[in-house]
């Protein structure tokens, strides 16, 4: 058996939902442990520069019931409306707490929080655009980590920093009994227990060749999960941020439309106002993003390979864009080689945020298709953030609610881990096996003999998703990108790291990450074929409809046989009536 | 000198993509000939914060210590 560390709760990912949750377990003087592979305020939270989404109504009127219809509208009805009405009339509360313990938000004249337009904002159900995202300048995420980060110093977390979460620790009856970890400095293995297990782990849209995301951002969570047994819920719907740069991929906030920017295509047309007659630039991001696509397609794109179009912003003044968005304005002249201040910026849709996730119910619990029904909970386990689909993002998120699900299901996941504590107290036996799994991987590796290597088999899992499951997708590509993905995974058995040394081995690392990105990227192939429509972030070019008689229900993917079950949408939401599915136009 | 480069490079996994690419980029093609002053500089930039570190390198801002001119030079020359 390898060492071990016994804790309350153990927490898998440093980033904003991690640290809302460990912050609400640990001020209530439990023993939590936060385990992190990177210095938790270098976690991809940071990159959130758009702001936190929450209807306080400072420049507008509004109402979390009007944000609750936009979310529902949103997710192009996929969300679930109970989880949906949690998050929306949770937000203010939510957004005030964060103002209380220190986050520094910009402010209006009048001294309230400053709050600006995000696409997919509006008031009275479909009304005017609201104004109602709360912002800290266009450091929004750098804010949030740091603001949470401290207050868990101050109630003492303890923070496990560069150790690499291997796999969980589930016993016979399948209570989650903690995880095993890799400690990247000295390559020693170690065993957490805990009778809370909380995977914040982000998303995974490494997978694909073009992302926003940071390198990190491997989905390590749901490869544990798939490893577990346990399902993954709707991984066909990935959103493409309409505005990444060319080949970098770095993202222009939604923000620059929120304050006056709009998109041209190569004839100078306003196209978006074809597309979205009445939100034009500031629909959601899906029809943004397939407007690009199409204008793209149709050979109206920017360039020397039609492959792009042009954000412009240049009309609203030097002193307006230096004042309001400092930040892309460097990112823009940095990596785009533009200073948008005099000339449009190079736009192309980017993968970006992973809707799906680790199926769980309000309180982040993570449920699972067993003996008394669809959403049974895996007593001691928790999910939250990216990794996890509650769902309220349903098939498309809007810009603004990602911070927002942080810290409203993380405080959520607290504060239901704490009354799960008190009511099981004893700690289960760790079973004889409980370190097999993990250490099987890692010797794997120590003695691998073959040709194969790791970034080549990444590179080419990465081309296949963007090729055949990018923007738009289609029957005959999904099934040939299946077809070359098990390829793929074939070659990885015959795969070898070079270098077998202990201390910070990146090599062993960019293997294990491998690891958890492939049945990530099967995942999502294998649920996109299955889901014969068009919804949101998924369109098929082959079934250009959205079919609620057939497909408004949420896809559970297995990894043994590639098993697929569905479970209905969750319509009914828990004070108010239901919004009921309506055509998405904006 | 493969373990110390190694803990660079796990340093150089960051939250933001710009920063992967900026400070990955110079480990794998710029380190290694750089001068010890520059390496040490390097060092001392990928103990900050990400934000801090792109504002760096955007040059919103300026480095309190000198040691890191040098090497932002070499960084914004990369882009």
């Amino acid at each position: 058996m390898i060492p071990k560390r016994t804790f309350d709760a153990v927490i898998i990912g440093g980033g904003g939902a991690g640290l809302r949750a460990a912050l609400q377990m640990a001020q209530a003087d439990l023993k939590v442990a936060v385990i992190s592979k990177v210095f938790p305020t270098r976690s991809h939270t940071v990159s959130a520069q758009g702001g936190i989404t929450a209807a306080l109504g400072n420049v507008s009127d509004d109402d979390w019931h009007w944000h609750m219809y936009d979310t529902v509208k949103g997710s192009d009805y996929l969300g679930d409306q109970d989880a949906i009405e949690f998050m929306c009339r949770n937000a203010p509360t939510a957004v005030y707490e964060l103002e209380h313990m220190g986050l520094p938000f910009s402010r209006l004249d009048n001294g309230k929080i400053y709050q600006r337009p995000f696409g997919g904002q509006s008031q009275n159900f479909g009304g005017e655009q609201a104004v109602r995202t709360c912002a800290a300048a266009d450091r929004t995420g750098h804010a949030l980590l740091h603001t949470l980060y401290q207050r868990n110093i101050a109630a003492r977390t303890q923070f496990f920093e560069e150790f690499f979460a291997l796999d969980l620790i589930r016993d016979e009856e399948g209570y989650v009994l903690g995880v095993s970890a890799l400690e990247i400095e000295t390559g020693q293995p170690w065993l957490f227990e805990a009778r809370v297990t909380l995977l914040a782990t982000g998303g995974g849209a490494r997978i694909f060749r073009h992302s926003t995301n940071a390198h990190i951002n491997s989905g390590d969570g749901l490869g544990m999960i798939l490893r577990a047994g346990l399902p993954l819920e709707d991984m066909e719907f990935w959103q493409f941020h309409p505005t990444g740069i060319p080949e970098i991929g770095s993202l222009i906030t939604e923000g620059v439309r929120g304050e006056g920017g709009y998109l041209l295509n190569k004839d100078n047309e306003r196209f978006m106002l074809r597309y979205a007659p009445n939100a034009h630039d500031l629909a959601s991001r899906d029809v943004v993003s397939r407007a690009i696509a199409q204008e793209i397609l149709a050979g109206r794109g920017c360039g020397p390979h039609g492959d792009f179009v042009y954000l412009k912003i240049d009309h609203i003044g030097a002193d307006k864009i230096k004042s309001r968005l400092p930040g892309i304005r460097e990112l823009s002249m940095q990596f785009a080689g533009v200073d948008p201040c005099e000339a449009p910026i190079p736009v192309t849709p980017t993968a970006h945020y992973m809707m799906g996730g680790i199926p769980t119910n309000l309180h982040a619990q993570v449920v699972t298709p067993e003996r008394y029904g669809p959403e049974e909970a895996v007593p001691g386990l928790y999910a939250v953030g990216e990794c996890a689909c509650v769902s309220v993002h349903g098939a498309n998120r809007l810009g603004g609610n990602s911070l927002l699900d942080l810290v409203v299901f993380g405080r959520a996941a607290g504060n239901h881990a704490i009354e799960y504590l008190r009511e099981n107290t004893i700690p289960r036996p760790l079973p004889a096996d409980a370190s097999d799994l993990a250490t099987g991987r890692l010797a794997r590796w120590d003695k691998a003999k073959g040709n194969e290597r790791v970034p080549k088999l990444r590179a080419e899992m990465q081309r296949i998703l963007q090729e055949h499951c990018g923007v738009y997708r289609r029957e005959d590509l999904l099934k040939e990108g299946i077809e070359k993905l098990g390829q793929v995974e074939a070659r990885l058995q015959d795969a070898v790291i070079e270098d077998r040394s202990k201390m910070f081995n990146t090599a062993r690392l960019e293997a294990l990450e491998l690891e958890n990105l492939l049945p990530i990227a099967r995942a999502t192939l294998v649920s996109a074929l299955a889901r014969t429509e068009s919804r949101g972030a998924h369109s098929r070019e082959d079934y250009p409809k959205r079919d609620d008689d057939q497909w408004l229900r949420h896809t559970l993917y297995s990894r043994e046989n590639d098993q697929l079950d569905y479970k209905p949408v969750r319509l009914k939401p828990l004070t108010v009536e239901t919004f009921q599915p309506k055509e998405r136009t904006y | 000198m493969t373990a110390e480069l190694n803990r660079l490079r796990w340093r150089c996994q960051r939250g933001m993509l710009e920063l992967d690419h900026i400070l990955r980029g110079f480990l794998d093609t710029g380190y290694l000939a750089a001068p010890p002053e520059t390496q040490r500089a390097f060092e001392s930039l990928l103990s900050m914060e990400d934000a801090d570190i792109l504002d760096l390198v955007m040059g919103r801002t300026t480095p309190v210590s000198g040691e890191l001119v040098p090497l932002l030079a070499l960084l914004q020359r990369r882009i």
